[in-house]
């Protein structure tokens, strides 16, 4: 039994972090209908540049955290500006667009193996390692980090879904030329999402860095989970794409108490594909009739 | 109202003098020979490789090209194919102990091998297009992309029936009536061999009104349904012609490599089917002969530029990347396809 409180709480250390992936990657989807396959790219990117921050430049933990936030808004901008916003401005079709995405996001991910290698890499912290007891279980100091981060930011963004830039992000899913008509710029708006995808991304690509390390080629895996949390919890609304985070930590624990951590995949996607079929919008999606799609 | 216009495509079409292909032919079988008789092992392995790729890209082509449909797991339908060969045919090789850990192993012939590769690729291709076919768009490609996951799981963890990581080695090469085949060219031929019975009625069904069916699904598939087309229908058994060609280029691949393990299967194989698709075009003839031959003939390049092999891979990936983007922005329907996908 404690065996299985240490896991949830581990689960929900790692909901936080799945849930901030999540808003980043659904952001971008909701908003433009494009389906983001280069936020791998983006979070492998956002990890090694906070990697060399820390141990080239010598930069602390947070400073380097925050630097690479910045850098990881600014990536996000550029994206945007020099390559989904040509495409869409082209009015390429989505599936071209995400054929695209998939060629930047190997273009990122073999530009930093070149320059980092395959191995992974890792950040030597001893602080970070010491752990406390809180009841049943242990939390290490990263974990605490992670949790706390993660948890202020995702509550800063459930209170921010009512600002003017929610609001304009839901609507540019809607309907964007409805938006342009109106008299919203709407090129500002989808770079301002891309630039807070970036940033968002680069939160948890840090932590991750931080706590087990990366190698150049796990943003596949990470763009992954993203991707089921916002499908699974429903594309629809923020609140879905945390539950789907959480859900798919929850999950991750149960399967490793129960079984083995090498079923993850297929308890995850198994539970994707069932979700869907039973409810195509989402656990908290929002029904819609087909000619609204 | 406009009256509709005439179409004279097809009388035009009749006066042009068609142009000659056997040029083209003669000038591709005379470089073959020069680089057989060049170096008869290298240009026979490249052969092979080309031949099983070929495969794929021909199959996924009915689907991706034809149907419109982006599917994210042609690798798994392969692995699947080449484990049915190796497991059916694993007492006929080498097969040491592995045989006592494994569920099940059989005894088959080389030809029947390969038949229930494609069979057994072909019915869970079927399956899983029944499942993912009730959606469309995003979520028909996540969805294929969620079985290549749980499949890919099944062949890595499920030891009992596939050895899982430690893979199968002694896979039975090539027979029939006690000649087999070992060395390179051999192998070429009878992967040519399998091109010609496949190939011609693969093309034949891309123009055929099953082809035809896919190809107005692709366009306005709620029209293709008010024309009478059960879409979901035809989808569902192109899928399966799709899975059960890549099945049999799977037990093809098992044959010549006699070691197989899930790694070759996994979703960067299916992401590479699929780019070869992509980047040669989809939807004729030409497009994935065009996007297979670039996409194998790039790496010998770069090897024979004399970039060391550490950072080849790389620069090959990010060449291949590029040039997806590029053609995206540029020419969507790839170097040589017909359509563009949506």
């Amino acid at each position: 039994m404690n065996l299985l409180l240490q896991l949830l709480a581990n689960g929900l250390v790692n909901a936080a972090m799945f849930a901030v992936l999540a808003v980043g990657f659904g952001l971008v989807y909701r908003s433009g209908r494009v389906f983001h396959v280069a936020y791998g790219g983006a979070f492998v990117l956002a990890a090694f540049l906070f990697h060399s921050l820390v141990t080239v430049a010598g930069f602390g933990l947070w400073s380097s955290g925050a630097v690479t936030i910045a850098l990881g808004a600014l990536a996000g901008w550029a994206m945007e500006a020099g390559f989904y916003g040509p495409f869409f401005r082209r009015r390429t079709t989505p599936g071209a667009v995400m054929v695209a995405s998939l060629g930047l996001g190997i273009v990122i991910e073999n530009g930093l193996a070149l320059i980092y290698g395959d191995e992974a890499r890792t950040i030597p912290s001893p602080g970070l390692a010491e752990s406390v007891a809180l009841g049943p279980v242990r939390w290490s100091m990263i974990q605490l980090a992670q949790l706390l981060v993660c948890g202020v930011l995702l509550t800063i963004l459930a209170g921010a879904s009512r600002t003017r830039l929610f609001r304009v992000v839901r609507a540019m899913g809607e309907n964007a030329e409805l938006l342009q008509v109106h008299g919203w710029r709407l090129a500002r708006y989808r770079a301002t999402v891309f630039a807070l995808s970036g940033g968002l991304v680069a939160v948890p690509a840090c932590l991750v860095m931080v706590d087990v390390g990366l190698d150049v080629h796990m943003g596949m895996g990470y763009l992954l989970l993203a991707a089921v949390a916002v499908l699974a919890g429903g594309v629809m609304r923020m609140s879905g794409w945390m539950l789907g985070g959480l859900l798919l930590a929850m999950l991750q624990s149960i399967v490793v108490w129960r079984f083995s951590a090498r079923w993850m995949d297929l308890v995850a996607f198994g539970l994707l594909v069932v979700i869907l079929l039973s409810r195509r919008e989402g656990l908290l999606g929002i029904r819609k009739r087909a000619e609204e799609i | 109202m406009r009256s509709p216009p005439v179409e004279p495509r097809r009388t035009q079409r009749a006066e042009a003098p068609k142009p000659e292909t056997w040029p083209a032919w003669a000038t591709a079988i005379a470089v073959l020979a020069i680089l057989l008789a060049w170096s008869p092992t290298y240009v026979s392995h490249l052969l092979v490789v080309l031949g099983i790729y070929l495969l794929l890209a021909y199959s996924l082509n009915l689907v991706t090209g034809f149907g419109g449909l982006i599917v994210f797991c042609q690798a798994i339908f392969y692995g699947i194919g080449a484990y049915a060969y190796a497991l059916s045919r694993l007492r006929t090789g080498a097969p040491g102990a592995q045989v006592e850990e494994l569920l099940w192993t059989g005894n088959l012939g080389w030809v029947p091998g390969i038949l229930l590769a494609g069979g057994v690729s072909a019915l869970l291709a079927g399956g899983i297009g029944w499942i993912c076919l009730r959606f469309r768009g995003d979520y028909f490609i996540f969805a294929t992309l969620g079985f290549q996951m749980i499949v890919f799981v099944l062949l890595y963890n499920w030891l009992e029936l596939t050895r899982g990581p430690f893979g199968i080695y002694g896979i039975a090469r090539p027979s029939v009536l006690g000649w087999m085949a070992h060395e390179p060219w051999q192998y070429a031929l009878l992967t040519g061999l399998w091109l010609l019975a496949l190939l011609p009625p693969l093309f034949r069904l891309y123009r055929s009104p099953f082809g035809l069916s896919l190809a107005a699904m692709r366009e306005d598939e709620r029209a293709a349904k008010a024309m009478g087309i059960d879409t979901n229908a035809i989808a569902v058994r192109a899928l399966a012609v799709a899975g059960g060609v890549a099945g049999v280029a799977g037990a093809i691949y098992a044959g010549y490599v006699t070691y197989i393990d899930p790694t070759s299967f996994s979703l960067r194989e299916s992401i590479f089917i699929l780019t070869l698709l992509l980047l040669g075009g989809g939807g004729n003839v030409k497009g994935p002969l065009a996007g297979s031959a670039v996409m194998l003939a790039l790496p010998e390049l770069l090897r024979f530029v004399g970039l060391p092999d550490a950072v080849a891979a790389n620069v090959r990936e990010i060449f291949y990347g590029a040039l997806l983007a590029a053609l995206m922005y540029w020419r969507p329907q790839g170097l040589a396809g017909a359509t563009s996908i949506r």
